[in-house]
């Protein structure tokens, strides 16, 4: 039956030379779910300083790890052994390609030389309210800085671990898709 | 049978665990002996608010949204033949009498289930009638929004989601004005 459920699932594609891949699911865990009735459930007043949210400048990364032996579980936080470094280029936009279907869509590359090693995890961060709110909540506060949203691994089996082949850029894009269940 | 057909079958729970949010709507309705529970049908303005505060990135000012008193309600509808569209923004037909009383609340009762739960209750005798639809309305922003767009004050009282008649979600009921008519519409986040 027409939109009895919205179902959030994504998809993760990922290019460095000869290696590509695409996951068609990731692993949200639970501080997303917490974010999302909160951001659903504000009410409203004086917001001032002005604050930051969301996907505000540094508030989201993506970001890779080296692990390849632990899953993901629901109360997760951070990759479980991350890479500091940042990609060089971030983007992201809003889509409605047709009715009943949104996107979000991050776009992260890393340039050639960047980064190396062997990658077993990966991770979307946001800038997550991760505390439960009240119902009707003032937001007059800055978000969390980069806080894990969901994780693709090679322990889950979602891809096999490779080695960065550091003589070329390493682009991700990870599309969160919006549909009627 | 093929023996290799299934081996991925088998990995399928272990490769979906935590793959999906699933947001769904169960609504309770009380009145008298009238007494069901049904789930919501989500219309499209629902989806991409969910985006556009996924989104946000700054946010300045006096502002308000969503549930700030007066952005959000629960409505009746007389319509009994129409059934929901992802693009509805309103009732059909529907009955401009507010609830009496209205309040909401969020809840982590387990890990992976998070809930928002809002109750409306109209007092006896304040509104009648036959029932055919009932509608959950929202302080949305129902314009998609750019990524990391400026958070501002929101429309007031939009539709998110219906349940009707016409869906077969329930039987067209008329109001008992002798006790109150209170609805509970729970919307649940969980991982699928």
């Amino acid at each position: 039956m027409l939109g009895e459920s919205i179902r959030i699932k994504a998809e993760v594609e990922v290019w460095n030379g000869r290696t590509r891949f695409r996951v068609k699911h990731n692993h949200f865990v639970q501080q997303a779910l917490i974010h999302l009735i909160n951001m659903m459930t504000v009410g409203g007043g004086a917001i001032t300083p002005p604050r930051q949210w969301n996907v505000y400048s540094g508030r989201y990364t993506l970001r890779l790890g080296t692990n390849t032996t632990t899953p993901t579980d629901a109360s997760m936080t951070t990759l479980v052994n991350e890479i500091a470094t940042e990609p060089n280029s971030l983007s992201g936009a809003n889509e409605n390609p047709s009715l009943g279907v949104v996107r979000i869509k991050v776009t992260a590359t890393w340039l050639a030389g960047t980064v190396s090693g062997t990658i077993g995890e990966l991770g979307l961060r946001w800038g997550l309210f991760t505390g439960l709110q009240g119902f009707g909540w003032n937001p007059n506060s800055d978000s969390g800085t980069k806080n894990l949203l969901s994780r693709l691994s090679c322990a889950d089996g979602d891809f096999t671990q490779f080695t960065i082949n550091t003589g070329v850029p390493l682009t991700i894009e990870w599309r969160i898709t919006f549909t009627f269940a | 049978m093929n023996v290799l057909s299934w081996i991925p079958k088998l990995q399928l729970p272990w490769r979906k665990r935590l793959s999906c949010i699933l947001v769904s709507g169960e609504v309770e309705v009380w009145n008298g002996e009238t007494h069901f529970k049904a789930r919501n049908h989500f219309v499209e303005q629902g989806l991409i608010d969910l985006v556009n505060m996924l989104t946000v990135s700054y946010a300045t000012g006096t502002l308000y949204s969503h549930v700030y008193t007066g952005y959000y309600t629960m409505r009746l509808g007389r319509n009994s033949t129409t059934p929901t569209t992802a693009s509805l923004t309103a009732l059909v037909d529907e009955v401009t009498t507010e609830p009496n009383s209205l309040l909401g609340e969020n809840s982590n009762p387990t890990v992976g289930t998070v809930r928002i739960k809002v109750m409306a209750t109209w007092n006896a005798g304040t509104v009648s009638g036959q029932v055919g639809e009932l509608g959950l309305r929202w302080g949305l922003f129902t314009g998609l929004q750019s990524f990391g767009w400026t958070y501002s004050t929101s429309g007031t009282k939009l539709l998110m989601s219906r349940l009707s008649n016409a869906d077969g979600d329930f039987v067209t009921f008329t109001i008992n004005t002798g006790v109150p008519l209170t609805i509970e519409w729970r919307i649940t986040f969980t991982f699928a």
